[in-house]
């Protein structure tokens, strides 16, 4: 194993181990002895935004009804002789998953039985055991799970932004719907699931209390002994996401007593200069600046009683960066002019721009001590950016003259506004 | 991992030292007995608190402040526990080895501030007491938007609303309109000088930080006689009732309140646990198993235990038609706890999971405190003693605590199923 990488700025030290294995397999490994318990991941870079490709041994284009990846992510916990929870139990091993637009993630956190574990982990995933009548009776059960997403209004609102704002990508919900889950069966799984779960396409990440040399030769059994294919170029449908929004505004009426909002702006990572990840970095610092909690926006807010809360997220991929900021207000026309009116009139001192920069380095040393919130990071960092353990030197490399230019650079041209009221 | 406890009178100082994590962690914690009518002006005052200082007398300037401290994190947090309110400030800060000499110091000065000099100034309180305000009345107006919580409140109003455990722990929209300045600042005082205090401090700690705390928190508090903090239940139910009540969501979200009869600390402590994960708690027990998986009924379906209340709680969010044969299947699985139908192995994989939860908790600081905190409240042992404890438990033993808990209420907050269009 390789010590690719090693944050040892500030006393601390941690390092990082990798290794590809000969399938195109990936492990990467970060270990803390402060730690009695171990986090393992074993990823997939599919998720629900690919929803149209050419199954391996195929020629023509599969479009995938809503849902898949993560109807795919249930039913890997069935197994031909296991029953995946039973096993776990037995040493009171925690599993789970998640999918999400990019990825698919499996995941265990224990303190016993690491090898058998981990083994057994890698036999879950990398074996799809799906028969018809497994995927009916599952119907059932992911219906209820996203009615359940359906009676809650933030989760309704963000749903309509998103497909306010995109046309691709990440317009739709990652379960599905009642109705299109109705047409997932078997084949489609199946097919699905060759594609994107061969070695080539996946990684595992460690953290925690976990003993490099033994993870490495886990894995590097477990695989040997499979036969899966490798390296094979997958084809997804080329999407090219447009700059302008599906649509500027929409009213909704829900079960709520204060109305909630989302305004929302889109950015085009390629217009400033800059490659897209650095260029990232600056505009979630400027929005971090502009609108949080030190914010001069902010003091508006509570001054004039614009919002009783309200908070910042984003969303990228691709060339695309959407800034969101979410609301409840009785002045939501208020609000989004204080929005647009603090955009128009950007204004952040050197001063401002490096405390943020401190405050980002003191989240990322803390965010190090949680296994889980590490893994995390790692994954994501590798599936979206396609970097590893970098971000210390990348907070630490911006600067206030580029920071400047970006801002000058800023195209304020696409935005979408949703508002939900209450129903009468 | 090295524990002390110092009897300061006015307050218990806990000290947990390990290096194990970068952080250092410090808990206020202010025990009393909860009065309904004061939910909410507690409540209140706690978010006034860390709000606004005489010092910081604006939210951004204790942000602020809290930012040139290498972004150290300065939060309340209240809740019920059983007859008790359990008011907390908690101060996370980085160790100094990671930022800079000093920083120790000024974030303990900041938290002092906060805690013994809140701003009750009319004027400059303004922009805090009306943001609150705002905030509070949103929230509380607003308390059915989370359907699954909310089944769970009205389903223990209904059983006893006249109970701790009745009450809303939100507090109520009607208490609003009485919160003053001046009721807050005398809230305060009573606080102050009357709470059951007990300070908790965990990380790489050294011995001068009992000289620290002297110096930021002199508390001095009076004592008075305090009620038993754990509820008993003088009668279980004969019979239990159904209420249902209509909302527009999609789904239904049931709640099923047990009472549980008087236990022993080792029934309480162990049996009940192992009791509650083979029934409800997880992938292997029988809610997942049988009302989840085989039955397809519910994407959620578990139970819960407030011991401190002598309580189990199970929740399911379900289609309405489902009621019928949902509540049957609770029962009978109940009853088949009662008739020792469940294995040897049941009893082991759910020891097994007791463990690694034992285990998990020792990687993270909050949780290392909420321990210790439980320890002083069920007479529990270390970490280590309660996973050799928990082995200790019988099939004989959970078929007769089975006995002890019995259905009291079933509430149902009825969804129309009418799915939004897309």
């Amino acid at each position: 194993m390789v010590n690719l990488k090693t944050i040892n700025i500030k006393g601390l030290d941690q390092t990082l181990y990798y290794e590809k294995l000969d399938n195109g397999l990936e492990i990467y490994v970060v270990p803390n002895n402060n730690h009695d318990n171990y986090h393992i991941e074993v990823v997939t870079k599919y998720g629900s935004s690919i929803k149209e490709f050419i199954p391996i041994n195929e020629n023509n284009y599969l479009k995938l009804p809503l849902g898949v990846a993560h109807f795919l992510e249930h039913k890997m916990f069935d197994m031909k002789d296991y029953d995946a929870f039973e096993f776990y139990s037995k040493t009171g091993t925690y599993i789970n998953a998640g999918t999400n637009y990019f990825y698919t993630k499996y995941y265990i956190d224990g303190k016993k039985g690491l090898k058998k574990n981990l083994a057994f982990l890698l036999d879950m995933v990398f074996t799809a055991y799906i028969t018809e009548d497994k995927v009916n009776s599952e119907k059932g059960i992911i219906e209820e799970e996203i009615k359940m997403y359906d009676d809650e209004a933030d989760w309704i609102l963000d749903h309509e932004s998103k497909k306010d704002l995109f046309y691709t990508t990440v317009n739709e919900k990652i379960a599905g719907t009642p109705e299109s889950i109705q047409d997932i069966n078997a084949d489609i799984l199946e097919r699905t699931y060759d594609t994107f779960y061969q070695p080539s396409n996946m990684f595992i990440v460690a953290t925690g209390k976990v003993n490099t040399k033994d993870i490495m030769d886990i894995i590097k059994n477990n695989q040997s002994l499979k036969h899966k294919k490798t390296n094979n170029e997958i084809k997804c449908k080329k999407v090219k996401e447009d700059l302008t929004v599906q649509k500027e505004y929409s009213l909704l009426e829900e079960n709520i007593i204060v109305p909630k909002l989302s305004y929302s702006y889109k950015f085009d990572l390629d217009s400033m200069g800059k490659d897209r990840l650095i260029t990232r970095l600056y505009l979630s610092l400027l929005f971090t600046h502009l609108f949080g909690e030190t914010s001069k926006f902010n003091e508006k807010v509570l001054e004039d009683n614009l919002a009783t809360g309200f908070y910042l997220d984003h969303i990228f991929f691709d060339n695309i960066y959407v800034f969101s900021l979410e609301a409840e207000s009785e002045y939501a026309d208020l609000f989004k002019d204080e929005v647009d009116n603090t955009l128009k009139n950007i204004n952040i001192s050197e001063e401002d721009f490096e405390r943020v920069k401190k405050i980002w380095i003191s989240i990322v040393i803390r965010g190090l001590d949680n296994k889980e919130n590490l893994a995390y990071s790692v994954v994501d960092d590798l599936v979206r950016d396609n970097t590893i353990f970098d971000q210390i030197e990348l907070i630490n490399r911006l600067n206030y003259e580029e920071m400047q230019d970006i801002i000058s650079k800023l195209d304020l041209t696409n935005k979408s506004f949703v508002l939900m009221v209450p129903k009468e | 991992m090295d524990y002390k406890v110092i009897d300061k009178t006015s307050y218990k100082l806990h000290l947990i030292k390990t290096n194990k994590f970068k952080t250092m962690t410090i808990r206020i914690c202010f025990r009393d007995e909860i009065k309904k009518d004061e939910i909410t002006l507690r409540n209140f005052l706690a978010s006034f608190m860390t709000y606004s200082t005489g010092t910081y007398k604006t939210k951004r300037d204790l942000i602020l402040k809290t930012q040139d401290l290498y972004a150290a994190s300065i939060y309340n947090r209240s809740y019920r526990s059983g007859r008790y309110s359990v008011f907390n400030f908690y101060l996370s800060l980085l160790d100094e080895k990671y930022t800079e000499k000093g920083m120790l110091n000024s974030s303990l000065e900041l938290l002092s501030d906060v805690i013994f000099n809140p701003n009750f100034d009319e004027e400059s309180s303004k922009e805090a007491y009306n943001y609150l305000m705002e905030t509070a009345t949103k929230k509380l107006k607003s308390v059915k938007e989370n359907g699954n919580s909310y089944s769970v409140i009205r389903m223990l109003e209904e059983m006893d609303k006249d109970m701790p455990y009745g009450y809303r722990d939100i507090g109520y929209l009607e208490d609003l309109k009485d919160i003053t300045i001046d009721r807050l600042k005398e809230y305060y005082k009573k606080v102050i000088n009357s709470s059951l205090i007990d300070i908790y401090i965990i990380g790489n700690i050294d011995d001068s930080i009992e000289e620290l705390i002297d110096k930021y928190f002199p508390f001095k508090t009076y004592k008075h006689n305090k009620v038993n903090q754990m509820i008993n239940h003088d009668k279980l139910p004969k019979k239990s009732k159904t209420i249902k009540e209509s909302d527009n969501n999609n789904q239904s979200k049931l709640s099923i309140g047990c009472k549980i009869d008087t236990l022993t600390e080792f029934e309480r402590n162990y049996v009940l646990t192992l009791y509650n994960m083979i029934l409800g708690s997880g992938s292997e027990s029988k809610f997942f198993q049988i009302i989840r998986e085989k039955n397809s009924l519910a994407y959620y379906v578990f139970s819960s235990l407030n011991k401190l209340d002598s309580l189990m709680i199970i929740r399911a969010g379900i289609a309405k038609e489902n009621f019928d044969k949902t509540v049957k299947l609770v029962k009978d699985l109940m009853k088949e706890m009662e008739e020792g139908k469940f294995t040897e192995e049941d009893i082991n994989v759910a020891c097994e999971n007791y463990i690694s939860m034992l285990s998990e908790i020792e990687d993270n600081p909050d949780a290392i405190v909420e321990t210790y905190l439980a320890k002083d409240l069920l007479n529990l042992g270390d970490i280590e003693e309660r996973k050799e404890e928990i082995k200790k438990v019988t099939k004989e033993d959970i078929i007769n605590i089975s006995k002890k808990v019995k259905i009291d209420t079933i509430f149902l907050l009825e969804g129309d199923g009418q799915l939004e269009n897309d």
